[in-house]
């Protein structure tokens, strides 16, 4: 993020706590990340209505909680990670719901991707998906975030909460892994 | 004088200039928009048409705090329910407002950090402001004062305007 952004952010921030404009800062902080929550969070989830839940619920909680954000981090790491824990927590009770033992987790996931009305991808796209959905869960989410987003380690760190040294050793290993599973083709 | 040269200047380079000079690779523009395409596709993801339009506005009128009062308050020819509804939700609009107000518990609140706000969050996995600030204060002392003193002495004016 740029100081122009951080300069946007603590203007946002400031407005929102003010009852009278706190409508529109919060439609300002909307526009200015739902595309990259939404896509954050559909990389993890896969499917794309399970992704509008999610994304949702997502800023309904930033809706509530920001009053208390105290700027510590970015706030758009803040929204990430509450972002992060919204999508994990709606694949564990999905798992729950589906009886889906946590072995089968990723291979649910890839049913998900092959089955989904919104992916169009070639044959290259859908194979590297499923290289990305067969890595641990901790792996998938530093590689998406490395990866696609172009975070640095210590934004990860943010949004993750895992020391930088231990977010660089998950992304060497994930990208090993996607490395071997598209040569094994 | 100037314009004329410029004019002469312009034709001889136009003589010189076939159109051919500049190319690209092979199939340049089949890969060109292939990469466009999946930069607004996401790598293979796609949405539905103008998704984003709609998504900021579903998001709003899921958290505009007027919309979650009208319809309690507008119940027409059941007055008591109504007034029943209101004197619920006046009840616990004052308590959570007394809480906020109470010196201590906001100190309390401005300790945590966002780390520890999402924490709250994801545990009990809370969709109203009032619970986060109750799961907060699960070791701090019960509220009954609170609620007694409210009982004896709440001013229904007072509380309204508050609301």
């Amino acid at each position: 993020m740029t100081d122009a952004s951080a300069i946007n952010d603590r203007e946002l921030l400031a407005a929102f706590k003010q009852k009278a404009t706190r409508n529109i800062a919060f439609s300002q902080i909307l526009k200015a990340y739902q595309k990259k929550t939404y896509w954050h969070i559909r990389r993890i989830v896969i499917d794309h209505d399970d992704a509008d839940d999610v994304v949702q619920n997502t800023f309904i909680k930033v809706w509530e909680n920001l009053e208390q954000f105290r700027g510590d981090s970015q706030l758009y790491t803040w929204i990430f990670r509450i972002a992060t824990n919204e999508a994990l927590l709606f694949l564990n009770k999905k798992r729950v719901g589906k009886n889906i033992s946590l072995d089968d987790v990723d291979y649910d996931l890839i049913e998900t991707l092959q089955s989904s009305a919104y992916f169009n991808g070639d044959r290259a796209e859908r194979k590297l998906q499923t290289a990305i959905l067969q890595l641990p869960e901790k792996q998938r989410l530093v590689f998406n975030l490395k990866y696609y987003e172009n975070m640095k380690y210590e934004e990860i760190e943010a949004v993750l909460g895992t020391s930088v040294g231990a977010l660089k050793a998950s992304y060497h290993h994930a990208v090993k892994k996607i490395e071997e599973f598209l040569k094994r083709d | 004088m100037f314009e004329n040269n410029e004019h002469i200047n312009l034709e001889s380079i136009r003589q010189h200039d076939s159109g051919t000079g500049f190319d690209v690779p092979e199939g340049y523009f089949d890969r060109l928009e292939r990469q466009v395409l999946s930069k607004t596709s996401a790598n293979g993801f796609t949405l539905p048409d103008a998704y984003f339009d709609t998504l900021k506005g579903r998001i709003e009128s899921r958290v505009a705090p007027p919309d979650r009062w009208q319809p309690i308050l507008l119940i027409g020819g059941k007055k008591w329910m109504s007034l029943a509804a209101a004197s619920l939700i006046a009840i616990s609009s004052l308590v959570l407002w007394l809480n906020f107000k109470t010196p201590a518990y906001v100190a309390r609140l401005n300790e945590l950090s966002d780390d520890e706000i999402i924490h709250y969050v994801a545990k009990y996995d809370l969709h109203d402001e009032g619970l986060l600030e109750l799961a907060i204060k699960v070791d701090e002392k019960p509220t009954d004062q609170t609620e007694q003193y409210l009982l004896n002495t709440a001013d229904a004016d007072l509380i309204m305007e508050e609301l």
